[in-house]
């Protein structure tokens, strides 16, 4: 199995506060094949995290285990100070989440959704679910099957958010929205995430979004985790280098994170312990886009060191 | 100081949500159970067959209803945040109310006198004479479903289960041998005081069942 450089979570502030979510060595296999093998990331109050990745790279098995909806084959996974499925059989209603395959059955009303949600979680708060309904004009005894499939992802993520959960768990939440729907679903999850100083971690491939609500991202492939660095790192430490074939390796202090051979060139992306010693290099080099960053490093890894 | 809504035992929305689910079985088994009640021409008792098969398809249906465990609305429901013995209560309430409902015509039928009435309509020559001797019938029947209710839902948790809990599996076994004997009881006749062993020991298998499925279901995990 190929990984790439590993970048510690703890490249920008040390952490002050216990995280919201630990993975330790996380596993989890379906007879022989290894869904997850072995990631390791935390997840801490008033942060956004990313999980990235192809599909079938593990992002809703390790949301699914840390929903406490499966049990880990080795490693653990940590919710507010307890073990995901303890946390799950304990319940709560402390973990707001939405996701393929979570959906209430068709003949559910918003008013049955909104009572079960209120019974199930302590801090649910009817009035901000109110409030979205009646923005969005929904209908209390409209049932969840007639919505469209936009809809039933705006009203699952506002079930969620009403719940001012301390730890949110998306599974490509923006699935089916309009542009003007995403927007708002990242803007309300970003309130909630910074006002209740909860976390959430979101996994999409529109990476478009992520650029703007992330703090963090942690790329899985094959089931491990290829990268994490909070984003702000991400954008300040990692350039995209066009380096001459014929120009021998990079200087000291620059991480090859993934190499790809063209015409008279090598495209090198490193990262460099600050974005100065980019400017100390003979040749151009050029900030990246999250998307371009996550190509490379899926397509073009650097093998892993020993 | 008020206890939270969420460490209420009782929770309507939630019994509610699983009463819907087990609208169709029970419909079902009170139109089938009542037919037959209504349609029998002889005495019915305590050990006819077709009741006993009812009561055992309505478990059935209504283990499948509830645990569709790899379904998208069962992942909704555990993702909600109610703790995991909660749902299980909620899961034998919505059972009983439902079998309750299902045996309400049948109840119904033979204590009003409407079965009798319409068997001498049919000119059914032991009614209404023995109708009397029908009017236990109901707990009877209930007593089937008392029994087919909580192996149905056990079964189907175990078998939803992954194979690393052996131990849910020994209890299975129990109870299997403990039904065999009940049903060779109905069929071979046993002495009385046998029947009496195997009423404590249907007892037994029911507290396994509910108890064992109670350990289950809390390690039970979901997969869609």
């Amino acid at each position: 199995m190929t990984q790439l450089h590993f970048i510690p979570h703890d490249l920008g502030a040390p952490p002050s506060m216990p995280p919201l979510l630990a993975a330790r060595n996380l596993s989890r296999s379906f007879g022989s094949k290894h869904a997850l093998a072995g990631i390791s990331f935390e997840l801490r109050p008033g942060d956004i995290l990313a999980l990235l990745g192809p599909n079938g790279a593990g992002k809703t098995t390790f949301l699914r285990l840390a929903l406490g909806l499966l049990a880990p084959t080795g490693g653990d996974i940590e919710l507010l100070g307890l073990s995901a499925r303890r946390l799950a059989i304990q319940g709560g209603g402390q973990v707001g989440s939405l996701g393929d395959g979570m959906e209430p059955p068709p003949w559910a009303t918003i008013a049955l959704l909104e009572s079960l949600q209120s019974a199930a979680s302590a801090h649910f708060s009817r009035a901000a679910f109110r409030r979205f309904c009646n923005q969005h004009s929904f209908l209390r005894d409209q049932r969840f099957g007639t919505l469209s499939k936009g809809q039933k992802r705006s009203l699952l993520a506002a079930l969620a958010l009403a719940m001012q959960p301390d730890v949110i768990l998306f599974d490509e939440p923006a699935d089916g929205l309009d542009p003007s729907a995403r927007r708002e679903l990242y803007d309300d999850l970003r309130a909630t995430v910074t006002e209740r100083q909860s976390g959430a971690i979101v996994t999409t491939h529109i990476l478009s979004d992520i650029e703007r609500i992330a703090d963090h991202i942690v790329i899985l492939q094959h089931g491990s985790v290829i990268f994490q660095c909070p984003l702000e790192d991400a954008r300040e430490q990692i350039r995209a280098i066009e380096w001459p074939t014929h120009a021998g390796p990079l200087p000291d202090g620059f991480f090859p994170l993934s190499r790809q051979n063209l015409e008279g060139f090598e495209l090198i992306v490193a990262r460099a312990s600050n974005s100065e010693a980019f400017d100390q290099l003979p040749v151009r080099s050029r900030p990246m886009t999250l998307e371009a960053l996550y190509l490379a490093l899926t397509k073009h890894p650097v093998e892993a060191r020993s | 100081m008020m206890k939270h809504p969420t460490r209420r035992i009782f929770q309507p929305a939630l019994l509610f949500f699983l009463l819907r689910k087990f609208l169709i079985p029970t419909g079902f088994t009170a139109t089938a159970l009542a037919l037959y009640t209504l349609l029998h021409r002889d005495l019915l008792t305590w050990h006819d067959f077709f009741p006993i098969f009812f009561a055992a398809a309505h478990a059935a249906l209504l283990a499948r209803s509830f645990g569709r465990f790899a379904s998208s609305e069962f992942a909704f429901l555990y993702t909600r945040g109610f703790p995991r013995d909660t749902l299980f209560l909620h899961l034998y309430l919505a059972s009983a109310l439902s079998t309750l409902v299902a045996l309400l015509p049948t109840a119904w039928l033979i204590w009003s006198g409407a079965r009798s009435g319409w068997q001498c309509q049919a000119n059914n020559p032991i009614f209404p004479a023995v109708a009397v001797r029908e009017y236990a019938i109901p707990f009877y029947d209930l007593a089937w479903f008392a029994v087919a209710i909580p192996a149905a839902h056990y079964t189907w948790i175990r078998l939803a289960m992954s194979a690393r809990d052996r131990l849910a599996g020994v209890w299975l076994v129990i109870a299997m041998i403990i039904t065999l004997l009940m049903n060779a009881e109905l069929f071979f006749q046993f002495e009385d005081w046998l029947g009496d062993v195997l009423l404590v020991g249907g007892v037994i298998m029911i507290s396994v069942w509910i108890l064992g499925g109670r350990c289950a279901h809390r390690d039970l995990e979901l997969q869609s």
